[in-house]
């Protein structure tokens, strides 16, 4: 197994998908009590229960050396990641209350577009693989 | 190939990115703002109240805002008062638009709901009021709904009306035509004119009619003309008289009832022939001193036998007797009129002895 890469990969991973959005729910709850749209724990559980076994799986998907476990592994990864992007920005639907002001913001058709965005990730393990396979 | 895929895939992912970091960029950094600016404006068209309050809405981001629009619930304590929805357009990408975020008050509407007692048009309230402001943003794929909720003061159209004291009288044709002092306050937005019209009630039953106008938008101070056919009872007898109309503004009848206290001028008019005099006593019960002229003429049958004059001045609240000596000559019947210079009130008594 090579390490080096998949270990520095799950390093910004963690930082991506666990460090830095959990600093920034802190800040953001810290200065702006009511602000968030769902609780603090929300986002904390989403952050760690989802974003730490995608780091996992990436790490598995990265490190290990049989194409069809990478390929599981891989396609795991992704799946979490829409998960995670979906929990995260909260469905598409956000209500916040701010100054006494309630807003809503609608953007299902936005987040679509971003997990589109990572959908698309979905064939290059499945190529990856069957070329691995063929070779 | 599969190198040329993950390209793809990463320049899609770019361009989503700088979508959204171009999109949450001026939202951040205040460049899309919305600030309520100056005071509310209230206007009147004819036919709706409508309160404008300043938005200023500033769009320096890159994508348009679209398909504004506001909707509004306005109640009371008791019920829903006012409930609307105003589509306000686009602000495209650059622009910075004031937008007199409009509060529709549909006259007709708030006539048929305030029936049959037009509280609103009289009196003031305080209306809870819910704003709901939604936009369109990044090609439509970002929909807003901001929420709040103020109070607004409802101030109505019609402030007050009164009804004062002091009068001045004519005759033509028997008709008595009586004007009285009258002011109307409504609102600066409301134009044109307020007509007055009804009906003129005592416990006998109508007497007379009531009609009058007056200008829309200030403090109005005129006079109100009641045309009285049967007057004669209301120069000697203090009453309520009950006025019963509807003062009209616009197409808009609003029933009114108001009562007046009249005073007479020669209240409690009393007269009898002492010896070689008439003897009259009354008292000034209006609202103004009187200027009198009394004349007293002496007819045997059609024949005029004497006439005698006197000026009088009586103030107000004040009881008076005088006297009127008789002629030597014989006589039937005598006319005693009472005129008063300053308000023209005039009555004449006829006794046939």
């Amino acid at each position: 197994m090579k390490l080096i890469k998949p270990a520095v990969f799950a390093v910004l991973r963690f930082l991506g998908f666990v460090a830095i959005p959990l600093y920034l729910v802190t800040l953001v709850n810290g200065a702006y009590p009511d602000l968030l749209p769902y609780s603090y724990e929300y986002f904390r559980n989403i952050i760690l229960f989802v974003g730490i076994p995608l780091i996992i799986l990436y790490f598995l998907a990265e490190a290990l050396e049989n194409p069809k476990y990478k390929l599981v592994f891989h396609i795991s990864a992704i799946t979490v990641v829409l998960l995670w992007t979906y929990f995260i920005l909260g469905g598409g639907i956000m209500h916040i209350s701010y100054q006494g002001i309630r807003f809503s913001l609608n953007y299902y058709s936005l987040l679509l577009l971003i997990l589109l965005g990572i959908a698309l990730r979905y064939p290059i393990p499945i190529v990856k693989c069957y070329l691995e396979l063929q070779k | 190939m599969l190198t040329a895929y993950r390209v793809f895939v990463a320049i899609f992912q770019v361009v989503i990115i700088l979508l959204i970091l171009t999109a949450v960029y001026p939202l951040a950094t205040q460049q899309i703002k919305v600030e309520e600016i100056g005071e509310p404006d209230i206007a009147f068209d004819g036919t709706n109240i409508i309160l404008k309050v300043p938005v200023k809405i500033a769009n320096k981001g890159i994508y348009d805002i679209s398909d504004i629009s506001l909707e509004y619930v306005l109640s009371n304590h008791t019920s829903k008062f006012i409930e609307n929805r105003e589509y306000l357009g686009t602000i495209k990408s650059g622009e910075e638009d004031v937008i007199p975020l409009p509060v529709i008050i549909n006259l007709t509407e708030l006539y048929r709901m305030e029936q049959p007692n037009f509280y609103h048009f009289f009196h003031g309230d305080i209306f809870q009021a819910n704003f709901t402001l939604s936009l369109k943003y990044l090609f439509g794929m970002i929909f807003l709904e901001s929420e709040y909720y103020t109070n607004i003061s409802w101030k109505p159209p019609i402030k007050e009306y009164s009804i004062g004291n002091g009068y001045s009288f004519s005759l033509r044709n028997s008709t008595a035509f009586m004007y009285i002092p009258f002011t109307l306050d409504t609102q600066k937005y409301l134009w044109g004119e307020a007509l007055v019209s009804g009906n003129i009630i005592t416990k006998d039953g109508k007497i007379g009619n009531i009609n009058g106008s007056a200008s829309l938008g200030e403090y109005y101070q005129g006079e109100l003309c009641l045309e009285l056919k049967n007057w004669k009872e209301l120069m000697i007898k203090s009453q309520d008289l009950k006025f019963l109309g509807n003062l009209t503004v616009f197409q808009f009848p609003i029933p009114f009832s108001y009562i007046y206290h009249w005073g007479a001028p020669f209240a409690n008019l009393t007269y009898s022939l002492e010896g070689d005099k008439v003897v009259y006593s009354f008292r000034d019960e209006s609202s103004l001193p009187l200027d009198l002229y009394i004349n007293a003429t002496f007819y045997s049958g059609n024949t005029l036998v004497k006439e005698e004059s006197e000026r009088m001045h009586v103030n107000m609240g004040e009881e008076t007797t005088g006297e009127i000596l008789l002629p030597s000559e014989s006589f039937d019947t005598i006319v005693i009129t009472f005129e008063d210079v300053n308000s023209g009130a005039y009555y004449r008594e006829v006794v046939n002895l």
